[in-house]
Formats: structure tokens, C-alpha cells, sequence
């Protein structure tokens, strides 16, 4: 028998072998003076080690009854929002669903208005960038019209591309439950949360607000074209360039004829089986982690990207940790076409946020959106099915 | 298993265990506290290695966030005024001193090394140690032997700095 390498060591002395193992080494020490010296050395390592973190030992400890850990959790529970009603049945989804295409068949059939739902048609339909800016120009008034005061002034803030952490805070979703890894919200930056305050502020915040959740999809049925001619307006104040997909500046574009930031990005809570059906295909999913909520959206959420325009799903995790991991898949069959960055991405927002985004070649473009590290994205993302 | 339970019995080690890992009891107290209150939602089925698998988690998220900085700042000061009377000063000084020296050797350790040194001085077994920080059970010999080694290094050449400093004075 060769030497015993230091960890074999270590574990002997930890008394973590069998005995089968144990004899084993013993029978080497007996017969070996040099690994019977480096066990003494590993001994006194060991024990030395073991004082030397024992140096750190606590204060007496300040040890909150077990219910008011209790309570604690009590209040955490109840200041998360009730999702039951958040998860209506097929039949709500479709209706949901039935919206929102409305919403795009309308869009899709205003003449001239550039169809966000089919990138890879539109690219082939599409005109040349002259003729699209000329058309967005001969459209423009058609948009004032729907608009009249403030198209001029809404247009450029329909360009704006929001910090990650604002856009973060106009999501529905968001406002339900935005907490940072490790329950530390109230360690989220000052300014952000101020500006996350704000944007709440401004937002009808339909998914938080159980009874006006009907009203919020009969609303939605009813102005679908209303939104859709207000995506068209937004889509003519793109650049032409931006308008074929440049998934930056395609963020913020949805917004209410009336200019209501609270219409950006929306995405409801829905069955998996309906989220498969907005999507078009099978669900990626990832194994083994708690999963909180499905949602359906129109894409282009700022975090992390995707486009915008396309039916996108997306998967709300919890990891044992606490930590939420975002899943947000859209169906890109051309990603060229559809403007999506071509290789993987990772996204670090200030707030410690990292987005990692992808292809994954069988037609999906995938971001995975957590408050973990981008060790740990990556690992997830090779975890995806 | 009874969760109120483990709380009596692994509360102080969980504490430990964080305070050893970011140096500031208060914060470990809260992150602590935490990790059982999550343990609660969750319902873990060790919940003793999974309150130790979120404490790590959490200590890392601790270390990256920046804001903490300020908020160390505000507790430490605030538990200065709510800790019982400091020992005399020059045993004070002293157990500082030998802190702070401890605590820096510790972070010199890469992460995984000092959580499984902390970890097996918590009592854990390589079982454990290995299913809390992802490795298999064959490599917690090989890294708790680079911890300990690393440790004492790191301390000895902390201590030499610091009397060289102090001839310099």
C-alpha cells in the first residue's frame, strides 16, 4: 500500500471510515514511520484548527421564542399576495389568451402596422428601411389622431429604455413580489426602491387586486384594439432599425392610447396547459425546483430582454434558498429574424439581478433571471427541459 | 420532525456557524432567524441540513451585497449599546485582537474550504458536509485537510504582520 494521501488521513482521524477501511490504514501506520509522523502533524492541525475557530465563538445570544418565529413566518405568508385567484381555470386562461390575440390580430391588420407576432415573416415581408420609415411617417397622423395631445410627447418616452430595476417594479408580477434573495428587501437600494415606489404608484397593479381581475380582462377584450393601435403608434415612433427587432430598444413600447405606463409589459398568472397553448409549443421547464406561478405576457420583459411582441411564458421558481428564479421562454424559430442576440448573454443589473439568456437551438430563446450567482445561472440553465 | 424542536436544539449552532461565516452576530442572529422562518414555509424534511444549506446561501448573499455595509455600520453600533458590559479592556483588547485575527485567516480560505471546516466544527459528518455544499462525501477529507492547513498558515502569517507592525511602532 502506497502512502495515505492527506485527506484519506484527515478522514481517519475524523473517524469518518468503516472499519473495513479503518483496519486497512491502521495496518499501514503499524508498518509506515513516515505517515505515522504525518498523522501526528495532521493531528495537531486538527486540534489546532479546531481552537483557532473556536476563538470565534458568540456573545449569549439573543434566541426569539419559537412563535414569534412562528409569527414571523405568519406575517411573511400573509404579505405575500393570495394566488389562488390568480390561477383561473382553462377556460380563464383562454380567455386571456383569446385577449391578447385579439390585441395582435388587430395590431397585425391596421394597415401598415409591422406584425411583432410573426418576426420571421415579417422579415421576409419587410420592406426596405426607407420605405418603412416613410410608411411609419405617413401612418404618424393616423397616431395623433388616436393620440392627440400626447403622441408628441409620449413618443420619445416610448424609446426609453428603463433600468432594469425600474422596469422591474412596472411589472405586475413584480409589485406582488419582488423580495431579494435572503428576505434582505429592505436592503434593496434606496434610490431604486424610491423609483420602484413610484412606478408602482402608477400602476393599476390588476394581477394584486383579485376583484378587478375580471373587469381588468373584460377591459382588455374590449380595448384590444385600442392597444394595438397604441403598439402601432409606439412601432412608428421606432426607428426603422429598431422596429425590425432591436430587442433594447423594443422594451416599453405597449402603452395605452391614453399613455398609461401601468399597461407596460403585462403578464397574467395562468394553468401550464394554457401557458403551452399561448406559446405554441411544449413548456421548457426546470426539474426540481418549487414552482410558484406560470404566467402569459406579450414579451419584451426590460430584465433580461426577449422580445418583444412575441407570445412569451413565464415560469416563476423558488430554489430551497428562497431565492425566485425566473424562466422566460418565447418560441424564436429564426433568431436572426426575430432580433435576439445570436450567442448567450449574461445580463448583471446594478441591484445584483443577472439575467442569462440564450437559443436553444430547438426554437426556443430562454432567459433564466434570479438573484443567484452566474455560476449558478449557467448550472440552471444546462438544467432546463 | 418537530421544527420547534430543531430550533431549541441547533438555534445556537446555526448562529455560530453565520456569525463565524460574516463576523457580526447581530446579522447572523437575524440571518438565522431567517433560515428558520423559511424552514417554516418550506417544511424541510432534514430540515437540520437544510437550515444550514440556506444559512450558506444566505451568508454568500450577504457577502455580495454592498448595502450591507451600511447596515453593518447601524448594527453594530446599535448592539454595542444592547450587549451586557465589555470585559475589562485589556482582556477586550486582546480577544479582539485574537478575533480579528482568526477572522481574517478564515477569510483567506476559499469559500468552500471554510464552509466545510465550519460545518464539520459544527458537528456535521462528511455525509452532511457533503450533501450541504454540493461535493462528493470522497473529497471532504481532501478539502477539510486543505482547510485546516490553510487556516493555520494564514494565521501565522496574520500574526507575524501584525508584530512586525507593531516593532515597526
Amino acid at each position: 500500500m502506497s502512502h495515505v494521501d492527506d485527506g484519506r488521513l484527515h478522514a481517519f482521524l475524523d473517524g469518518e471510515y468503516g472499519e473495513r477501511e479503518h483496519q486497512q490504514i491502521e495496518q499501514h501506520l503499524a508498518a509506515c514511520g513516515v505517515c505515522r509522523e504525518r498523522l501526528e502533524e495532521a493531528k495537531a492541525l486538527s486540534l489546532r484548527a479546531s481552537e483557532l475557530v473556536a476563538t470565534l465563538e458568540p456573545d449569549p445570544l439573543h434566541a426569539p421564542s419559537w412563535r414569534e418565529i412562528e409569527e414571523r413566518a405568519a406575517a411573511r405568508a400573509r404579505a405575500r399576495p393570495h394566488r389562488h385567484w390568480l390561477r383561473p381555470s382553462l377556460a380563464s386562461a383562454a380567455v386571456i389568451a383569446i385577449a391578447f390575440g385579439l390585441g395582435w390580430l388587430s395590431r397585425s391588420y391596421v394597415p401598415g402596422a409591422p406584425d411583432l407576432a410573426r418576426p420571421a415573416e415579417r422579415k421576409a415581408e419587410m420592406p426596405a428601411a426607407a420605405e418603412l420609415q416613410a410608411d411609419a411617417a405617413s401612418e404618424q397622423p393616423l397616431a395623433r389622431d388616436a393620440r392627440p395631445v400626447e403622441a408628441e410627447q409620449e413618443a420619445p418616452a416610448g424609446r426609453r429604455v428603463e433600468s432594469p430595476a425600474k422596469a422591474a417594479a412596472t411589472e405586475p408580477a413584480a409589485a406582488q413580489k419582488r423580495e431579494p434573495a435572503g428576505g434582505l428587501a429592505a436592503e434593496a437600494d434606496e434610490a431604486d426602491q424610491h423609483a420602484a415606489g413610484r412606478s408602482r404608484d402608477k400602476l393599476a397593479e390588476p394581477a394584486a387586486q383579485p376583484p378587478a381581475l375580471a373587469t381588468k380582462l373584460e377591459n382588455e377584450a374590449r380595448d384590444a384594439p385600442e392597444l394595438g393601435r397604441a403598439a402601432e403608434f409606439a412601432d412608428q415612433a421606432l426607428p426603422a432599425a429598431d422596429a425590425i427587432g432591436g430587442v433594447e430598444a423594443r422594451k416599453s413600447v405597449f402603452r395605452t392610447v391614453a399613455g398609461d405606463e401601468a399597461a407596460l409589459e403585462r403578464y397574467f398568472s395562468v394553468e401550464p396547459a394554457a401557458a403551452a397553448v399561448w406559446l405554441g409549443a411544449e413548456l421548457r421547464t426546470l426539474p426540481d425546483l418549487r414552482l410558484k406561478r406560470v404566467q402569459v405576457g406579450p414579451g419584451g420583459e426590460a430584465q433580461g430582454g426577449g422580445v418583444a411582441g412575441l407570445p412569451a411564458v413565464r415560469l416563476v421558481y423558488e430554489d430551497a434558498a428562497g431565492h425566485e428564479i425566473v424562466l422566460i421562454q418565447q418560441r424564436v424559430s429564426d433568431p436572426e429574424a426575430s432580433g435576439a442576440d445570436a450567442g448567450p448573454a449574461l445580463i448583471i443589473d446594478p441591484s445584483g439581478t443577472r439575467a442569462y439568456r440564450w437559443h436553444d437551438g430547438r426554437g426556443y430563446l430562454l432567459t433564466l433571471i434570479g438573484e443567484v450567482s452566474s455560476d449558478s445561472l449557467r448550472a440552471l440553465a444546462e438544467r432546463v427541459r | 420532525m418537530d421544527l420547534s424542536q430543531v430550533y431549541r436544539e441547533h438555534y445556537r449552532s446555526l448562529v455560530r456557524f453565520l456569525y463565524r461565516r460574516i463576523g457580526d452576530q447581530a446579522r447572523a442572529e437575524d440571518l438565522a432567524q431567517d433560515a428558520f422562518v423559511r424552514a417554516i414555509e418550506h417544511q424541510p424534511s432534514q430540515p437540520r441540513a437544510w437550515l444550514f444549506t440556506v444559512a450558506a446561501n444566505l451568508a454568500r448573499d450577504e457577502g455580495r451585497r454592498e448595502s450591507v455595509r451600511r447596515k453593518h455600520l447601524t448594527l453594530i453600533k446599535a448592539e454595542a449599546e444592547a450587549r451586557p458590559p465589555e470585559p475589562p479592556p485589556e482582556l477586550a483588547l486582546e480577544r479582539r485582537e485574537a478575533v480579528r485575527q482568526v477572522q481574517a485567516a478564515l477569510a483567506r480560505l476559499a469559500e468552500r474550504d471554510r464552509e466545510a471546516l465550519l460545518l464539520w466544527e459544527e458537528g456535521f459528518s462528511y455525509d452532511e458536509i457533503a450533501e450541504v455544499l454540493g461535493l462528493s462525501r470522497g473529497s471532504i477529507g481532501t478539502t477539510l485537510a486543505r482547510a485546516r492547513t490553510r487556516l493555520a498558515e494564514a494565521f501565522d502569517r496574520i500574526k507575524s504582520e501584525g508584530s512586525e507592525e507593531d516593532v515597526a511602532r
